[in-house]
Formats: structure tokens, sequence, C-alpha cells
């Protein structure tokens, strides 16, 4: 009887298994599933049961990702993801004495300064004699020099 | 001495002017994140449930059937409804886990199209996913039933073993037996639910007078028929009695030879013999008119035509002996 059980928990336990296939833009990028190393991208039948799972990316020159993934009752879960690119950029400020903040927590005074940024908007906040000066949001879409001028108003724009 | 291109002092002052600049610039320490999420597709794959109902078509054909799947808490609003030609395999494929899991609690309706031809329900425990082979399910119209109790009429006892003949105009007949809980059920062809000419008798070959009831469907399929077979209690406790032997008894209204019989008795008919004279017996026979009306005619019948029936039809251990002879 207790055999019976034991074998009818492991029929059970292997049927509820999906097979995951993780395919990653950069290809080779580490699979990292519910902090266990799965591989290099692309991962194919990888079996996982139905719930809540942690994915989370690596790759160089990518920003890491971490999603969290609800898998259904399925026979098979194809994930794609896209990590972001980090750009080189290289900052520099033509005015002095102003104090640069970024995303609300990356601060520096520098007026020539190399940033590593993650792809996408960035929220570029400028302090002179610690009052707010100027408030901007700045792109990072490929390496490239950024140089900082005080955001001007278009003329008759609100 | 050669003189350097233009292009070439050009490019060296952007390359001094530009990117060189940065050569001692400080390198900020983390990188910086946008906390934008990855971008992401999530593709599934299901497995099917495949549910296959085999059918077997018994002397018809129906038009079509009409498949439905319903959950047992909700036969309103089905899971699965189609229409299946008689040619094809009724088979349904549904996506994984449209199904309850629950014993029984999937309910597989076929609804063959046609005239006189029920609805056939399966209850059936659904899965995740995988196959599932219904029971065969028999396609036949809709038989004309008659059914009911086979009871003494002394008592109202039940009566088990009870022979019963179910006979058309044209002498085709069917036959069943009761019981121990006095039940019978006749399952006549389809087109007998369209005829009146039926006779049903229940009795026949026992010690109890055959009772015979026309069954008139007159399209209706179900007849309810009960048969109190045996005398009454009021005529057992007008004599002793007997039984009749022979059929086309005489039954006279005066002992003597040659006096008027009003009618013939049959084999089995019962005589409650009051009084005896030589080798001839006076006494009363019950006829109904129907099962509650009956009538007592007095007459006389020759001893030798009759069988003493002691307390056959009264006894408590009768009933199965009696259907036994």
């Amino acid at each position: 009887m207790k055999q019976f059980l034991v074998l009818q928990l492991f029929v059970v336990s292997v049927m509820a298994q999906v097979t995951l296939d993780v395919k990653v833009l950069p290809k080779g990028a580490t699979i990292i599933l519910d902090g266990k190393e799965i591989g290099s991208a692309p991962v194919k039948g990888y079996s996982v049961k139905p719930g809540l799972h942690e994915i989370r990316l690596e790759a160089s020159g990518y920003a890491p990702a971490i999603h969290e993934i609800a898998v259904q009752d399925a026979k098979r879960l194809v994930a794609d993801f896209m990590m972001n690119p980090m750009y080189k950029i290289k900052f520099r400020a033509k005015e002095k004495g102003l104090t640069f903040e970024l995303n609300g927590e990356h601060t520096w005074r520098d007026e020539k300064i190399k940033l590593n940024l993650e792809a996408g908007a960035h929220r570029l906040r400028v302090y002179y004699l610690d009052e707010l000066f100027d408030d901007q949001i700045i792109v990072a879409d490929r390496n490239a020099e950024f140089i900082y001028t005080r955001y001007q108003p278009e003329p008759g724009g609100n | 001495m050669r003189i350097p291109h233009t292009s070439f002092l050009v490019f060296s002052a952007m390359f001094v002017l530009s990117g060189c600049g940065y050569m001692f610039a400080p390198k900020y320490s983390d990188p910086i994140y946008t906390q934008r999420p990855p971008l992401i597709s999530l593709r599934y794959e299901y497995r099917d449930i495949h549910i296959y109902a085999p059918l077997q078509v018994v002397n018809t054909l129906p038009e079509a059937y009409q498949v439905y799947i319903y959950d047992k808490d909700n036969e309103v609003d089905a899971l699965f409804a189609a229409t299946y030609m008689p040619e094809e395999k009724i088979e349904v494929y549904l996506p994984q886990n449209t199904l309850s899991t629950d014993k029984n609690g999937t309910i597989f309706v076929i609804s063959p199209q046609g005239r006189d031809m029920p609805e056939i329900k399966i209850k059936f425990t659904g899965v995740r996913y995988g196959d599932i082979t219904l029971p065969v399910s028999k396609i036949i119209k809709t038989p004309a039933i008659v059914e009911g109790l086979v009871f003494r009429r002394y008592d109202d006892r039940m009566l088990g073993g009870i022979q019963l003949v179910a006979a058309d105009s044209t002498g085709r007949t069917f036959y069943t037996k009761s019981r121990l809980d006095g039940d019978y059920r006749f399952e006549l062809p389809n087109e007998y639910g369209y005829r009146n000419d039926i006779v049903v008798s229940a009795g026949v070959g026992s010690l109890f007078p055959v009772v015979k009831k026309d069954a008139q469907f007159n399209g209706k399929f179900n007849l309810e028929m009960d048969f109190p077979l045996g005398p009454s209690k009021e005529f057992v406790e007008q004599g002793n009695l007997y039984i009749v032997i022979n059929n086309l008894t005489h039954f006279r209204i005066a002992s003597s030879n040659g006096s008027f019989t009003p009618f013939l008795l049959a084999k089995n008919d019962i005589v409650a013999v009051t009084q005896v004279a030589g080798n001839r017996l006076y006494g009363l026979v019950e006829i109904f008119w129907s099962d509650e009306n009956a009538e007592m005619i007095s007459g006389w019948v020759r001893e030798q035509d009759v069988i003493y029936a002691g307390n056959y039809f009264m006894s408590p251990q009768d009933d199965l002996e009696l259907a036994k002879q």
C-alpha cells in the first residue's frame, strides 16, 4: 500500500512537469532559475513544476534581468527574453559647480565622467548650490558622448 | 621632408579635442540601470484531452448526433457542443485542464436526432489531459414499456415468478416474469408505442386464473398496468375453493344435467362451493368487470370438473409454489 502511494505521488509529480525552453538575446547569457544556474542561453527541455519561478539572466555588456514567471500547467513553455544592453557614455558639462544626479541615486560633481548606462531613459537632475537647477530625461541608445546643456523650453511652449 | 596629409592633421586634431580629452576623466563606479524589466514573450503549448464515445446503433439511423459536455454543477452552459453526422466518429478534443477531475464530475450527452431516440447521458471523471474512451452507447429507438405489479388480490401480497405474456393481434408474443417484489416490465419494440392491439396476460401457467388487459399505447411509450390475481377476500369467505380443471366447463343454473348454462368456465377458474349434492357442487364464481368491480354469480358444476384448492390462494407461502406449477 505504501509503495503504491509512493508510486502514485511519483506519477503525479512527473505528470505535472512543464518543459521549459528559454531563449535569450544575447545568446550565451547565463540563466539562473530559482537560484540555480541551469545553463547558457538557449536552454531547451528543462523541466519545471507549474507555479511561481524566478528567472535571472546575466550577460556581459547587458543589464542583469530578474523576472518572475507564474508557470501554468501546460506541455511546454517557451520564454523569449531580450536583455537591455549597457552603453558607455562620456558625460561632459560645459558649466562648472554643478551636481548631477541620475535616477535619484547616482550623484557626481565632475564635469567629465565615464558612465555605464543601461539602454533606455534616465532621469537627470542637476543642482547648483544645492538648489534644483534642471530636471530632464536623457536616453541612452548607443555608446556616445553626452554634453550637458541646461534644458531650454522651446519659445512659445508651455 | 614629407608634409603629413591635411586629412590626417584634421583627424589628429579632432582626436585630441574630443576622445583624448576623456583619457584622464574618472569613471563612475557603478553601472546605472533603468530598472526596466527585460522584454519577454511567453508562449504556452498545451496538451489536449481526447474523448472518444463509441456508439452501437441498433435498427435505426439517426439523422445526426448533437453532442454536449457539461460540468455536473452547471448543466446549462455546455463546455462543448457540436453536431456529428452518422458516419462520423464521435471524438472531442479539448484543451488541457478544461474538465473537472472530480469523480463523475463531467457529463457527456449524446442526443440522436430523429423520432423516438432518447438522449444518452454518460457521467465520467475528467482528466487534466490524455485520452478518455467512454462506454459504448446503444442508440436504440425508445421502447414501448409496459410495467407494473403482480399481486394476490386476497391480501395484496406481491407475487414473484408469475409468467406474463404480451401478444399482438398477429400472434407475435413477448414473455416476462414478475420479480420477487412483484415488479414486471416489458420492453416492446418502438413501433408498439403507436399500436393498440397488445393484450397482456398475467398468471399464464400458474394456478391463478389468467387476467388479461389491453395495452393501449396511443403514442405513449410508458404504460403502467397492475395485475391483481386470484379471488377477492370477500369471495374466499363464501366457501371452500375449488379450481376448474378443464376449459369449457358448464356452470349450470340447476344441478340437473341439461339445465341452462349461462356461461362456461375456463381452466383455473375458481368456484367457492357452499353446497354439495351427490357429485354436483353448488357455489359462486367471481366475475371481474374491472380490478375493483366484481360480481358473484351462483351455479352448479360437476365434481369431476373441479379440484379442491385448499388454501392455495390464502396461504403465505403459496405464491412462488403456485407460480412454478
